[in-house]
């Protein structure tokens, strides 16, 4: 009795949780049609809260999932179409069918992660399909910003790093679990060397820390970690030391000041943004986001910052902290290692990537150009991102068949009569 | 809509975004906390959470008395240490002896960390080939031998291939003496067509 | 699985810190640095509300107009052009010529960036355009403008590149603050020559090395890590001091005798000094001048000071000896010297810097109010008192006689320090002191850039700081 009652508080948290989701999303929107005087505001204000209660509300319904973990990430993805459509509306309208495929990408891993019981075949065929994946780039791909880390196909830019980061998880997982490291590390070592050839350094950090990170948490050898954390410094000096980006960026760092016009124009603009915003921010739809540049990727936080205010980021960051609470939870709540391991590593994945961007926004760290999870632009991160809640609700759900399984078995032993 | 009327708007709306975000932000926290003292709630009505059942050690070097029952979780580790999910501080066994894990209609799968050994029903299991085990099957691991009980309800698809009167003289069935399989898929001993386990 | 539940409740903890650490630092550095940052100008937001908001006006203590908007809506100064000139690096011009004068600094006050919800509501209804927040300075116009004329008025500081600040010593209220050159900002074309760095704030932006008056904190520093220190005797010749090639003497060959601490302070006698900085080591002299501020970084919520710098690392005897009269590669800002002479005055406890005394909106509601605050506390009341007597000895009959003003309890200490600019010697007098008197708490630091030779600080600061001490001692102000 006492358990249906607490489900039922539980549930209506839910519910005022989603409620005021909704209500953001319809009167921010609303200011915004409001001061263009277009449809297209109109029409998000109708849209996104929908999207939120499809997400939050029905999806759940039809296939399971976790509520909560389902009302964070629809926030942030709507806030991230928000923001863009204060600065430049064409990349909301993009966002918003990203945001649509995210959260069908999303359905599917949960699906996938609920039927799967054998992987091996799956992963033996996504070990190789990943490397391709990751070497198109460097014979087809164009530099941007440095990197050549983008793929055309049929008009549609895909980051291939994005999609591999979920087959990457999988296979870490899986390999952890069956004690097999030594021929995946190989792999992740092809993996990182790839990336280091497209000079995607932000992303080669996040994986390398990830697949250290699960290393000890399958293992739990320290020394593997200290000798891991030690290689990465060497290979960040050595890094440091070849590259000549690398050394601008952490000069950047250091004094973004020294530089204004040139090299430390980026991050002055940013801080610059955050601090025009004070602890309320200059009002949506107010200030000059637009003078940041990459605005609408890397430093789509110094934008949240400058219109909603410190407070309201620190919100947000709040919201990342419950995000990885929960997937923490799940992944301790997992009766098999791969599925913890899984739900452990998108758990990690989403974490650093956001402590890796935000710190560099915010001149905790060296800026490194990763996405922001969820809110920056960008179908291939904003898909991937959805794709790793996926695959975490996917173990909540698993978690809840052995629980149920668990309650079915303890009524059949009071059935044989103890 | 004029740029003065909208900049007061704005502004003045600012707060009400800063209070929905901090709402979202109380709600999600509360949120997680219920849900962490559900959770609780839940498992201490369920003590067996987690569990398919227990090893009852039949004989060993002493550390453990006899009968003494280890619970079995879905997967783990099995060694000398206290660190591993079944902690079997008898002699012969490694820190880290053996990974099992439970696989659902067929059994609980016995793998050896490389260069163990562990003997289930009297046949060596391996890396390559795990050892299966089902209701009432024998895992010798070091000087220990442990018999298998699984809950009431488990499905396995496995056939004990060892005679275990034998073994058990005395232990206790706390959960009844049926066999727990499916009456179709589970013959009973006497009928068990000739393994060549069986001696 | 038991182990691998705990290792990944150790990550969780372990992203925790990560987001902890995000959120304290991103607050924490907004906080401080938001201003800063902020007004900036080259943020391209306050550029854009500067073509939309009328900028608030900006005030002396008793209400003289430094700074004011006309119905054209041109930005106008002071209208003595004295004023105006005296003041013009604290204030600030309207191109931004002058880096975080009040015209920038305070750009969200000026430019009604802190305006409250029901202000704007009121002018949208009344159909007024927005205007900013008016701002009242500590700062006293016509003392400014006396200090400013002090230099004028002597042979030997006329025409000299310098500095002067007032503080009080009980609140840390900047009194006056002006800086020579100078330019006129409503004539700014007509009065400025390219090569005298006249939009230089030499008070919060020069660093310059302090000379004897350094000589106060190896003082303290003496008296709180050397329990003799007051029965130590030195005797001075003409011979100097010989560290392997370099040599130490004093200011012009003097010779001073036997002289104990409190005479070789009055004397500014360097050869003291350099045996008690070696007596005291470089760890000692580093702390004392760490607790003075030297290595601080300074982030007063009023004014943008340079930092100043005590060596992190002394290579060899002679550079510590040379520490201990303020040479070497010490650097410090005249604010900060009126810092330390300040500290001395209040017992030991230096007050942060303050110069906004009210922001009044638009509506006149006062939006913020006077409040002062302690620095640090950079010696025990003992040394003060200590020290307080010896800088009045400095003045009654040391090197200091020139800044004693009748009827005032003058205490200072001057200092004559060398340096070069670009292999040029370039030598500094400077004069830091204050009045030891709780009705007119005030403490001094002036600077001369370029003295003649034969002159001192003595014979060039002190002297302004005696017109600043004699014009304080007749209209005595009771700002802030």
């Amino acid at each position: 009795m006492s358990r249906k009652r607490q489900s039922e508080s539980v549930r209506r948290a839910g519910r005022s949780l989603v409620a005021a989701v909704m209500l953001f999303f319809f009167s921010a929107f609303l200011l915004l049609a409001l001061r263009d005087n277009a449809w297209q505001g109109y029409a998000l204000a109708a849209a996104v809260p929908a999207m939120v209660w499809l997400g939050t509300y029905l999806l759940p319904r039809l296939i399971g999932g976790d509520r909560l973990l389902l009302s964070l990430t629809n926030f942030l993805c709507a806030l991230g179409v928000l923001v863009l459509y204060d600065t430049n509306p064409a990349y909301a309208y993009h966002q918003v069918i990203a945001y649509g495929v995210g959260l069908a990408a999303m359905t599917l891993c949960i699906r996938a992660v609920q039927w799967f019981s054998s992987w091996r075949l799956l992963i033996l065929l996504m070990a190789p399909v990943s490397l391709v994946l990751l070497a198109l780039p460097l014979v087809f791909g164009r530099e941007i910003y440095g990197a050549r880390n983008w793929l055309f196909v049929g008009g549609i830019s895909v980051q291939p790093s994005e999609i591999v980061k979920i087959s990457l998880l999988i296979i870490l997982a899986r390999a952890m679990s069956r004690r097999r490291f030594w021929f995946w590390s190989l792999f992740v070592v092809a993996c990182l060397g790839l990336l280091m050839l497209q000079k995607d350094l932000g992303t080669a950090l996040l994986y390398f820390s990830v697949a250290l990170l699960m290393y000890y948490a399958a293992t739990g050898s320290l020394w593997v970690l200290a000798a891991g954390a030690a290689g990465g410094t060497g290979a960040a000096l050595l890094g440091y030391r070849m590259f000549a980006h690398v050394k601008r960026r952490v000069a950047i760092w250091r004094n973004p000041w020294a530089d204004y016009d040139n090299a430390g124009y980026q991050l002055v603009q940013g801080l610059m943004a955050i601090a025009s915003g004070g602890l309320w921010g200059v009002g949506l739809g107010l200030g000059s986001p637009r003078t940041i540049p990459v605005y609408h990727t890397d430093f789509i936080f110094a934008v949240i910052c400058e219109q909603f205010g410190l407070i309201f980021g620190l919100c947000v960051l709040a919201m990342y902290v419950a995000l990885a609470w929960r997937g923490a939870t799940i992944a301790m709540g997992a009766s098999h290692s791969f599925h913890g391991l899984l739900a452990m590593g998108a758990t990690l994945m989403l974490g650093l990537q956001t402590f890796v961007i935000i710190g560099g926004v915010l001149k905790l760290i060296p800026l490194t150009g990763v996405t922001m999870p969820f809110v920056s632009y960008g179908g291939s991160s904003l898909v991937s991102s959805m794709c790793l809640v996926g695959l975490i609700q996917g173990v909540a759900s698993r978690n809840e068949d052995d629980l149920a399984e668990d309650t079915r078995l303890a009524l059949a032993q009071e059935e044989v009569g103890l | 809509m004029s740029s003065e009327v909208y900049q007061v708007l704005s502004s003045g709306l600012r707060y009400w975004f800063a209070a929905l975000g901090l709402l979202i932000v109380l709600r999600s926290f509360l949120w997680l906390w219920k849900d962490h003292v559900d959770k609780h709630r839940r498992l201490r009505r369920l003590p067996d959470a987690g569990m398919i059942g227990e090893f009852v050690l039949l004989s060993g070097s002493g550390e453990y008395p006899p009968g003494t029952t280890l619970p079995v979780p879905r997967e783990g580790t099995m060694g000398s240490v206290r660190g591993c999910d079944i902690p079997v501080p008898e002699a012969g066994l490694q820190r880290l002896h053996l990974d099992f894990r439970w696989e659902d209609r067929k059994g609980l799968l016995i793998i050896p960390c490389r260069g163990r050994y562990a003997l289930v029903d009297g046949e060596e299991a391996t890396r390559k080939a795990p050892g299966l085990m089902g209701h009432g099957s024998i895992l010798q691991v070091g000087r220990a031998c442990l018999r298998l009980r699984l809950f009431a309800g488990l499905e396995t698809g496995y056939r004990v291939r060892f005679q275990e009167d034998v073994l058990d003289p005395a232990t206790p069935l706390r959960y009844g003496a049926a066999p727990l399989m499916r009456e179709e898929d589970a013959p009973s001993p006497e009928d068990d067509p000739g393994e060549e386990a069986q001696p | 699985m038991k182990r691998q539940r705990l290792r990944f409740k150790l990550l969780a903890v372990f992203l925790f810190l990560l987001f902890g650490a995000l959120a304290v630092y991103g607050s924490y550095s907004v906080l401080t640095y938001g201003n800063r940052w902020f007004s900036s100008i080259r943020n391209p937001r306050v550029r854009t509300q500067r073509e939309q908001v009328i900028p608030g006006d900006i005030l002396d203590t008793d209400g003289v107009v430094l700074a004011s908007t006309d119905p054209e809506g041109n930005r106008r100064y002071a209208e003595d052009p004295a004023v105006r000139r005296a003041l013009v690096h604290l204030v600030g011009d309207r191109q931004g010529h002058v880096s975080n004068g009040v015209e920038t600094f305070q750009t969200s006050y000026l430019y009604g960036f802190q305006a409250s919800l029901l202000d704007q509501v009121g002018d949208l209804l009344a159909g007024n355009a927005r205007t900013g927040d008016s701002v009242q300075l500590t700062v006293s116009a016509p003392l400014t403008a006396a200090l400013a004329d002090a230099f004028r008025q002597h042979e030997t500081t006329a025409g000299k590149p310098a500095a002067a600040v007032i503080l009080n010593w009980k609140t840390g209220a900047v009194a006056a603050l002006t800086s020579l050159p100078s330019f006129d900002p409503e004539d700014i074309g007509g009065t400025v020559d390219a090569g005298d760095k006249a939009f230089w704030n030499r008070v919060t932006q020069a660093r310059i090395p302090p000379g004897s008056t350094f000589k106060i904190v190896t003082a303290a520093s003496a008296l709180d890590h050397l329990p003799q220190a007051r029965e130590v005797t030195v005797t001075c010749s003409t011979d100097v001091l010989d560290f392997g090639g370099h040599t130490i003497g004093d200011y012009g060959g003097e010779a001073h005798g036997t002289v104990d601490l409190r005479s070789a302070f009055t004397q500014s006698c360097n050869k003291m000094f350099a045996t008690l900085a070696m007596n005291l080591g470089a760890g000692d002299l580093r702390q004392t001048a760490e607790q003075f501020g030297f290595n601080d970084n300074f982030l007063f919520r009023d004014l943008v000071v340079e930092n100043s710098s005590f060596p992190e690392r002394i290579g060899s005897d002679y550079e510590l000896a040379a520490c201990g009269f303020g040479q070497s590669s010490i650097t410090a800002t005249p604010l900060h010297l009126c810092m330390i002479a300040a500290g001395v005055a209040n017992g030991g406890v230096m007050m942060e810097p303050r110069l906004l005394q009210r922001v009044t909106s638009a509506s006149g509601s006062q939006r913020l109010g006077f409040s002062s605050a302690e620095y640090r506390t950079c010696m025990s009341p003992e040394t003060a008192a200590l020290l307080g007597e010896y800088m009045r000895g400095a003045v009654t009959g040391g090197t200091g006689w020139r800044a004693a003003v009748p009827g005032l309890t003058v205490c200072g200490k001057t200092g004559t320090a060398d340096s070069t600019d670009g292999g040029e010697p370039i030598v500094y007098g400077w004069f830091a002191g204050y009045i030891a008197d709780e009705e007119l708490p005030y403490a001094i630091a002036v600077v001369v850039e370029g003295l003649d030779s034969g002159t001192t600080g003595g014979s060039t600061a002190a002297l302004v700081a005696h017109d600043a001490f004699l014009w304080l001692r007749d209209h005595r102000p009771d700002a802030p």
